[in-house]
């Protein structure tokens, strides 16, 4: 294991304690893309460069970026305020998740990797595109992936549209009796 | 034995007096439902009669169940039960016409009185158990429909339930015995079943003794229920509740004697056992003399005749019991003339008394009632034993009979004769004798009454001599008739100075008790009778506590455990809602795990992820 590898998985476990720790939500969003650098890097050293910069350029560039937004549009950024409900919950998910971290350490300690792993070629769209219009590999599941988007598209417009209120005259007497009985 | 659809007959011609009655009677006008019912009874009679002297008939259908022919048959046995059945049943029918003038319930009487009469044909014509097992559970249904007759009053329904419960415990051993005959034999037709067990006068070789032993004993069951034998014999008294016809028919003359008859006809499976014979014998005599002791201190009118009923029905298990069957039928013919006339006279008395059945307000009808007054006579002194009337001759075979058996049996048997002999002279005196006590104008019943007692008199009087002991010199007549028929033992008769000797003892102490009697219940009517009479006529007005001991031992016990099974029924349900009440609060639980947290789900979540990936792993 090289200083180089050492520095990348210090580097992970670090952002995302902060990600998870910090107060500030700001701070624990740029923590995030901090993480996906380096998580974009660590994938180029594992020969998947165009799987790295789509790392960068959607994840960073785009979702944290939303997060962003999000959190100073409603000026969200402390977020210790108000009552904490499970006041006793933080000890059980930090026994959990480092039962969690046990249990897959303890996995990946029973597995070996396979003998001869395929030619990567760099991990380049050249080498990916033929598996992803194949109908035999990934076709279909880039199809459906392309649904997938379109739902959420959708799903984003009606949830953010305002609430249309209808006029109460309009509405059938037998309608009327059903929303009373709500 | 000539096939014939005449047969089945007999016993449709009453059964359509049942129906037409049952549906149109109440459109007849009075008399007319009892001249239609007697008329049918009469022309079973007649048809009964007819078919008889041409030898007999038989009727099956051949396929009514899976290897049971609906079968009947009509020998000398059954056709001396149909002379007894229809004939003294027509008297009585005619009888019944004066004695329920102007009951609301006039028609309907007569219906049920058709059914009964139907039914005791088809029990017994039966050829087969089953067919008998029919007409046994509809003279107990015409029986219960007949004691609570008059059923606004609450204790004549009691009777009538009483009487059907009683009637069921025996019954049950009925249906038993043909279960245990079935299993063993294959059939239930009488006639096949004496050819299986006892083809030539004796047990057939390889025979299960023990099956037909245990057949036997329940089958007696059926007929101690039936017959009224201790210890199922509190429902006689109690079921004077209905009208006196209905005691004379059904309570003394026919139904009761059912049975006898199922002994006789069944005669092949009990003449080769003894110990079951020997039981018919003990229950018979403790029968007799418990309805002898029980008569004495009774103040009803009918329930000193049904006391005396039930002890003449011990008599005639007794004799079934030694084996002599054909003295048992005798006695059934004799005590069907004298029992039923018996009843009747009792209910002329009635009838002159404007429903008054106390003794203890009778007394003094010699000078009111010119014609009963005889009937009463001959009645009590034929069932009292009165050399040369008929009860003494079938009552002397019937001592012959146990004399042969046991000396002690004859000793208990001519005690319980004398017994007999003294309390129907107390039912004769308290009724007839002495001063009126009363207050009612007593008036001779009409002739639609009188009649049928007139004939049954003669019944009485000269019925007897159709079974003389052989030392009289002169034909007994029955004895011959009905042992073809009745398995029988061929045995050595008496000699000439015993049976002599026997007949002359029961005589004398006939007349001497009918004598002592005579004189001693003069003292009661007067209300002078010793101190010890008073008290032993206490205890057996109650019968000797025997309905007391019923109850404490059956009749209670048996409501608290319905109580407790009924409240076990209840905590059984509760405990399977107790049940279900946890997987209720299970899920109350398990709701309460929905906590509205987001992160409490997410930790949910986390820690199934752990338990997976451990289970996946270790595995």
């Amino acid at each position: 294991m090289s200083f180089a590898e050492l520095l990348a998985a210090a580097l992970l476990i670090l952002s995302a304690l902060v990600v998870v720790r910090t107060s500030n939500a700001v701070h624990a969003a740029l923590a995030l893309i901090a993480n996906f650098l380096v998580i974009a890097a660590v994938y180029v050293g594992l020969e998947a460069r165009f799987v790295a910069m789509t790392q960068v350029i959607v994840y960073a560039g785009a979702i944290v970026v939303l997060f962003l937004f999000v959190i100073m549009l409603l000026s969200a950024a402390q977020a210790n305020v108000g009552k904490d409900l499970l006041p006793g919950l933080q000890i059980p998910a930090i026994l959990g998740s480092v039962a969690l971290a046990g249990v897959l350490v303890y996995a990946l300690g029973r597995f070996s990797a396979p003998a001869n792993p395929g030619v990567l070629n760099g991990g380049l769209p050249q080498a990916l595109g033929p598996l992803l219009y194949t109908p035999e590999k990934w076709l279909y599941a880039l199809l459906l992936v392309g649904f997938l988007l379109l739902v959420a598209t959708i799903a984003a417009v009606v949830l953010v549209e305002p609430e249309r209120i209808v006029p109460e005259a309009s509405k059938p007497a037998s309608e009327e009796k059903e929303l009373v009985g709500r | 034995m000539q096939e014939t659809v005449l047969l089945p007959l007999i016993i449709l011609l009453p059964l359509l007096g049942f129906a037409v009655l049952g549906l149109w009677g109440r459109r007849m006008a009075e008399p007319v439902p009892g001249v239609v019912a007697s008329a049918l009874v009469l022309g079973s009679l007649l048809l009964g009669l007819a078919l008889l002297a041409q030898g007999g008939a038989k009727w099956a259908v051949e396929d009514w169940l899976p290897g049971v022919p609906l079968s009947f048959a009509l020998d000398n046995l059954s056709g001396l039960m149909v002379m007894v059945v229809a004939g003294v049943g027509f008297l009585i029918h005619v009888y019944a016409i004066g004695y329920m003038h102007s009951d609301p319930g006039f028609s309907r009487f007569f219906s049920y009185f058709n059914l009964f009469i139907a039914a005791m044909l088809v029990l017994v014509l039966g050829d087969s158990l089953p067919v008998v097992f029919i007409g046994w559970e509809g003279v107990g249904l015409a029986s219960y429909l007949l004691i609570g007759f008059w059923y606004t009053e609450r204790v004549n329904a009691d009777s009538a339930r009483k009487a059907f419960i009683v009637n069921r415990i025996g019954d049950l051993g009925f249906l038993l015995g043909m279960g245990v005959l079935w299993a063993h034999f294959g059939t239930l037709s009488i006639s096949e079943l004496r050819e299986l067990i006892a083809p030539e006068g004796e047990f057939a070789i390889g025979i299960n003794v023990a099956a037909v032993s245990l057949a036997a004993f329940l089958l007696f069951v059926g007929a101690i229920g039936k017959s009224a034998q201790v210890p199922l014999m509190v429902w006689l008294p109690d079921a004077m509740a209905g009208p006196t016809p209905v005691s004379a028919l059904i309570h003394a003359a026919t139904m009761v004697t059912a049975g006898v008859y199922l002994l006789c006809r069944n005669s092949f499976l009990y003449f080769d056992l003894p110990d079951v014979s020997f039981w018919v014998v003990l229950i018979g005599m403790l029968t007799a003399l418990y309805g002898a002791l029980c008569a004495f201190g009774q103040t009803d009118i009918k329930r000193i005749v049904a006391y005396s009923t039930l002890s003449q029905l011990g008599y005639m298990f007794v004799a079934a019991g030694v084996g002599a069957y054909w003295v048992a039928m005798f006695h059934v013919l004799t005590h069907a003339f004298f029992k039923a006339l018996l009843f009747m006279s009792s209910g002329a008395v009635i009838h002159a008394l404007g429903g008054e059945q106390d003794v203890r307000k009778m007394g003094g009808m010699w000078g009111y009632l010119p014609q009963t007054r005889i009937h009463g006579l001959v009645g009590a002194l034929a069932l009292g034993g009165l050399p040369l009337l008929s009860g003494f001759w079938s009552k002397d075979a019937i001592l012959a009979a146990s004399y042969e058996y046991s000396a002690l049996l004859w000793f208990v048997m001519l005690l319980t004769a004398a017994l007999t002999a003294l309390y129907s002279m107390r039912w004769f005196v308290l009724v007839f004798m002495g001063k009126y006590r009363g207050h009612e104008h007593p008036h001779e019943s009409p002739a639609v009454m009188t009649w049928p007692n007139h004939l049954l008199t003669l019944g009485s009087l000269f019925a007897g001599f159709v079974g003389l002991p052989y030392v009289v010199q002169s034909e007994n007549l029955l004895e011959p008739w009905l042992n073809k028929v009745i398995v029988h033992h061929e045995h050595e008769k008496l000699p000439v100075l015993d049976e002599w000797a026997l007949i002359v003892i029961s005589a004398v102490v006939a007349l001497g008790a009918l004598y002592y009697g005579y004189r001693f219940f003069q003292a009661e009517a007067a209300g002078k009778l010793p101190a010890w009479f008073t008290r032993f006529q206490e205890a057996s007005l109650r019968s000797f506590y025997a309905d007391e001991v019923y109850n404490a031992l059956l009749v209670r016990p048996l409501k608290g455990l319905a109580k407790i099974l009924f409240d076990a029924d209840g905590g059984l349900l509760s405990g399977f809602w107790w049940l279900g009440s946890v997987t209720g609060n299970l899920g109350g639980l398990l709701a309460r795990l929905e906590t509205g947290y987001l992160r409490f789900y997410a930790a949910g979540l986390l820690i199934a992820a752990v338990l997976l990936v451990l289970v996946g792993v270790i595995r």
